[in-house]
């Protein structure tokens, strides 16, 4: 098992690293997520690599891939699919949309209007896509990764709190530091080969990775700890929402590929603690009027400071 | 002559001093050793947070580059993976054999009065 996952990681650092520059802790965070059948959020301005992690993780994978641009007359249908009339049997026959594919790039999510990113709610929960009673599942592994740019105000539809839960994770890419740039630039000389980034894991290696992360023990201790911290979150004066139990689930799937991929089979506080930033902040809702008594702290400060508070099992 | 008396008794006094000091306490387990760890490490780093792991303390005592002479880093974390691997992977014989000084020996070297979170 150490030498399988632990592999694969190395395997996709580098194989990832042959086009993006500088992503090694985003890329290990979208591998976790999806070992953990979970989906991402990658949020952070434009030009900062998001789009093309993604589709370099995806062919590194051997994952089928498709880029849905959201854009505001956009319809359900027009991801999910619908129902076309084939003039030939003369019957209505279901017509795939995008959404079947191994992963999803859901570009600029926040553009599109809410009843095409509910459209997405059920694929991301249950795998499956409903059109008029008529229900297919979708190809497995599949995962949504979502981007979108904080600093746009005019033209997007913030993503309600119910869409913000059903993504395992939210990863924010900043501006890279000055070395990396550099070499981006470097690299960006000659032209960057998609060719180049080859397929370096097989679909039946990919179900034994998944077989093995769920395999993962998770002790009584760990489940109480993170129990305390969702009770911490809730508990917060700071905090409209805390913590749900889908969160924290999913924390605990997250934790179990993390611990996979550094090659253990079972997992520690500190795996909860370097990932609970990552799963809980973007779910958590912080009191506005928080700021106005002068206690106004960010979702992820929150998080860490309710991390320092909680004691681990040691 | 004087002056070599005073050596010589300082020298004794000193290394009684520092025999005494970093004697090691008698435990039974390693579990014994870890608790006694963690009261000295409260006393040590009055800062020191409720939710630390033992992780984050060796990585950061290790980073705090004090004079720990005696102690092998690789060997305490080391011993702190194995003990991970009873605590939470449930394998009892991680923890078969394990040379709880090394505990011992880092709970009786703690410095005093020292920052835990880093200096910004």
């Amino acid at each position: 098992m150490k030498n399988l996952l632990q592999g694969l990681k190395a395997r996709v650092l580098s194989e990832v690293g042959q086009a993006v520059i500088g992503r090694e802790r985003e890329t290990t965070l979208l591998l976790t997520c999806l070992l953990a059948r979970g989906h991402v959020l990658l949020e952070g301005v434009p030009g900062t690599s998001k789009t093309l992690l993604a589709k370099t993780f995806a062919k590194c994978l051997g994952l089928s891939f498709k880029r849905v641009q959201f854009t505001p007359d956009m319809l359900p249908l027009d991801i999910i699919g619908g129902f076309i009339f084939n003039m030939k049997s003369r019957e209505f026959e279901f017509k795939e949309g995008p959404i079947f594919t191994n992963l999803l790039l859901a570009d600029e999510i926040n553009r599109a209007a809410p009843k095409v990113q509910s459209a997405l709610l059920e694929a991301m929960q249950e795998l499956q896509v409903t059109v008029e009673g008529y229900t297919s599942k979708l190809p497995h592994p599949f995962m949504v990764i979502a981007t979108q740019n904080p600093l746009d105000f005019e033209g997007v539809y913030p993503l309600p709190e119910s869409e913000m839960d059903r993504f395992m994770v939210r990863i924010e890419f900043s501006y890279p530091e000055t070395w990396t740039e550099t070499e981006i630039l470097k690299r960006n000389l000659s032209e960057i080969r998609m060719e180049d980034v080859k397929p370096i894991v097989t679909t039946e290696e990919l179900e034994e990775m998944f077989r093995i992360v769920d395999s993962v023990l998770v002790s009584d201790d760990i489940l109480d700890y993170l129990s305390r911290i969702a009770k911490e979150t809730r508990s917060d004066h700071r905090v409209n929402l805390g913590a749900s139990p889908r969160a924290m689930v999913q924390l605990v799937h997250c934790s179990r590929a993390f611990a996979a991929l550094e090659g253990r089979n079972y997992v520690t506080p500190d795996d909860i603690k370097k990932l609970a930033g990552f799963v809980l902040s973007h779910r958590m809702r912080v009191d506005r009027s928080a700021a106005l008594k002068g206690l106004a702290a960010s979702s992820d400060v929150i998080v860490s400071q309710v991390l320092d508070s909680v004691k681990p099992p040691r | 002559m004087i002056g070599l008396n005073v050596a010589i008794y300082a020298a004794v006094i000193l290394g009684w001093f520092r025999a005494r000091t970093y004697s090691l306490p008698k435990v039974e387990s390693i579990q014994e050793a870890l608790q006694l760890l963690e009261r000295r490490l409260k006393r040590a780093f009055p800062d020191l947070p409720d939710g630390f792991t033992w992780r984050e303390v060796v990585s950061r005592l290790r980073g705090l580059n004090l004079h720990f002479e005696e102690l092998d880093w690789d060997r305490i974390e080391s011993l702190f993976q194995r003990y991970e691997e009873y605590r939470f992977g449930g394998n009892e014989q991680a923890i078969h054999n394990m040379d709880v000084r090394l505990v011992l020996k880092l709970a009786v070297r703690l410095p005093k009065g020292e920052k835990f979170a880093p200096r910004s």
